[in-house]
């Protein structure tokens, strides 16, 4: 408790120490591990997930592209009747009703122009046009969309063996950038501290409450931008349905469970990163702590 | 008297055997001023290192404030810098954006604060002539007022014993001289018992004990 108490102290007194120079070698830090989460993702996801309708429905047919939205506060009988109806039109081939709470579970995601509060029709035609006509017809369906893209994304290539080594030798830069950084950061902060150094020897603390706080700071950097990749992928999640190209081009998440497990591997990665970062920072302590008695003696 | 430092058969080898201090002995009375003297600077860097725990020696007794810290727990050498024998080194680096007060609080942080401690601080920076001073950043003042900050740092946590790695280097002699009663009038008014490692000797030395190595010709240095 008390080393922690130090610890926490000494992380105040290096925030005191941190100027524009070291600031930046800092955020460049937690920039990198945010780059290298990023690339494990564009490495490791899966690339042959749906994009906008999840496992869930993958026993349906193809081309349900057709979204119409179901009046909110209809009765079941009502939903019933206007299931026949649909059924009944021409240009209906099949449809498909999804409930709110399967929208609200993620089975299916729908587009941010559209409440999830409703119930809904995925809709299979071969006359798109004839079908919006139709559709005018049935003063139940509030709104009516088109699915952009697939309605099941078709499976991507796979990474060819080339791409895959590149993105792992630029993962590897990063990373060694990463590392290069947070020792850079703690031997400034150590030699703007030499002082503070000597008075901490000679008080009879050990090296070890130096260290402490320095691993603290590198493992809270490689945290920090582990929680900025997952922002990212949850933001391309949620913009999937948006268009933006991105989004589209990497791998689908609209799973809560798979969102969670990546979530979880995230910050684990952040951390480790930061933390194997922190050891390259500590033997900048074990150096300078020896520079002390080496110019004491000379 | 009681003694607060005893030097018993002190030998220390270097690499190939090399002599850096053999027999080494001698022994300094609470509430002292003693300077030992005749040593070479090699011998005293390694006499403060085997002091200050950051070098074992291969023989004899090191018994500080009544402790043997050859054979100290790290535990008890922790509470004994923390609590008993404070060491300023040659050269001491001070704090690089810290004012002299804002040096000694953080001293008084890491060694414990005492109840008292508005009146620990004006005592010590009295005793240390720094009472006007205490704003200014000593990084960037005269050498004097640096080694009187580095003095303050050390005694501010009330130790029984100061050990003074060559303090005078650096300073002219009417700088040196200051220092020394500045040294003088702490070992008094607190009855610190005070070691100094340091071949030269700086002002009047009356009620000063200097001691002569008692180390012979196979010494090198």
């Amino acid at each position: 408790m008390r080393t922690m108490n130090k610890s926490f102290y000494f992380i105040k007194e290096f925030a005191g120490l941190m100027d524009r120079k070291k600031w930046a070698k800092a955020i460049g830090a937690l920039l990198t591990v945010f780059g290298f989460i990023v690339l494990v993702y564009v490495l490791l996801l899966p690339k042959d997930q749906p994009l906008q309708v999840s496992t869930g429905l993958e026993k349906f047919p193809d081309n349900h592209k057709t979204l119409a939205q179901v009046r909110p506060g209809l009765s079941t009988t009502d939903i019933d009747s206007l299931y026949l109806s649909l059924r009944r039109l021409e240009s209906v081939d099949n449809l498909i009703l999804v409930l709110s709470e399967e929208v609200k579970q993620g089975i299916l995601n729908v587009p941010p122009e559209v409440s999830k509060d409703s119930d809904f029709f995925l809709i299979k035609t071969s006359d798109r046009d004839q079908l919006l006509e139709e559709l005018k017809t049935q003063p139940n369906i509030t709104m009516v969309t088109r699915l952009s893209g697939m309605t099941q994304r078709s499976s991507k290539e796979p990474l060819s063996l080339w791409l895959k080594i590149v993105i792992l030798v630029i993962g590897v830069i990063i990373a060694g950038t990463g590392f290069y950084l947070l020792r850079s950061v703690s031997q400034d902060l150590l030699r703007n501290w030499r002082g503070e150094l000597q008075i901490i020897k000679y008080s009879g603390l050990s090296k070890l409450s130096v260290k402490v706080p320095l691993v603290l700071l590198s493992t809270a950097i490689g945290l920090f931008g582990a929680v900025l990749s997952i922002l990212l992928l949850f933001g391309l999640s949620t913009w999937a349905n948006s268009g933006i190209w991105i989004a589209e081009k990497l791998p689908g998440l609209l799973n809560n469970t798979s969102l969670l497990i990546i979530t979880i591997w995230s910050l684990l990665l952040g951390t480790v990163l930061g933390f194997l970062g922190s050891l390259s920072s500590l033997r900048v302590v074990d150096e300078t702590w020896k520079l002390e008695n080496n110019q004491n003696n000379t | 008297m009681s003694k607060i430092v005893q030097i018993a058969e002190l030998s220390v080898y270097g690499e190939d055997d090399e002599v850096l201090l053999e027999d080494l002995s001698f022994t300094v009375d609470r509430g002292e001023v003693a300077q030992i003297t005749g040593l070479s600077e090699t011998q005293y860097e390694t006499l403060f290192d085997v002091l200050t725990g950051d070098i074992s020696p291969d023989a004899g007794q090191v018994v500080l404030a009544d402790r043997n810290i050859v054979r100290l727990s790290r535990k008890k050498r922790k509470k004994m810098l923390r609590e008993e024998v404070s060491f300023l080194p040659r050269n001491f680096v001070l704090p690089a954006k810290k004012t002299v007060l804002e040096a000694l609080k953080f001293k008084l942080d890491l060694t414990g604060k005492p109840p008292e401690i508005q009146e620990r601080l004006e005592e010590t920076l009295r005793l240390t002539g720094l009472a006007e001073k205490r704003d200014l950043v000593p990084v960037d003042e005269p050498e004097t007022l640096r080694v009187q900050t580095g003095l303050a740092i050390s005694i501010v946590n009330n130790p029984n014993l100061l050990v003074c790695h060559k303090p005078f280097t650096g300073l002219n002699s009417n700088e040196a001289e200051s220092i020394f009663e500045i040294l003088k009038d702490i070992n008094e008014q607190k009855d610190l018992s005070i070691l100094l490692l340091a071949e030269e000797v700086a002002g009047d030395q009356a009620g000063v004990e200097v001691i002569e190595s008692n180390l012979d010709s196979r010494v090198i240095g």
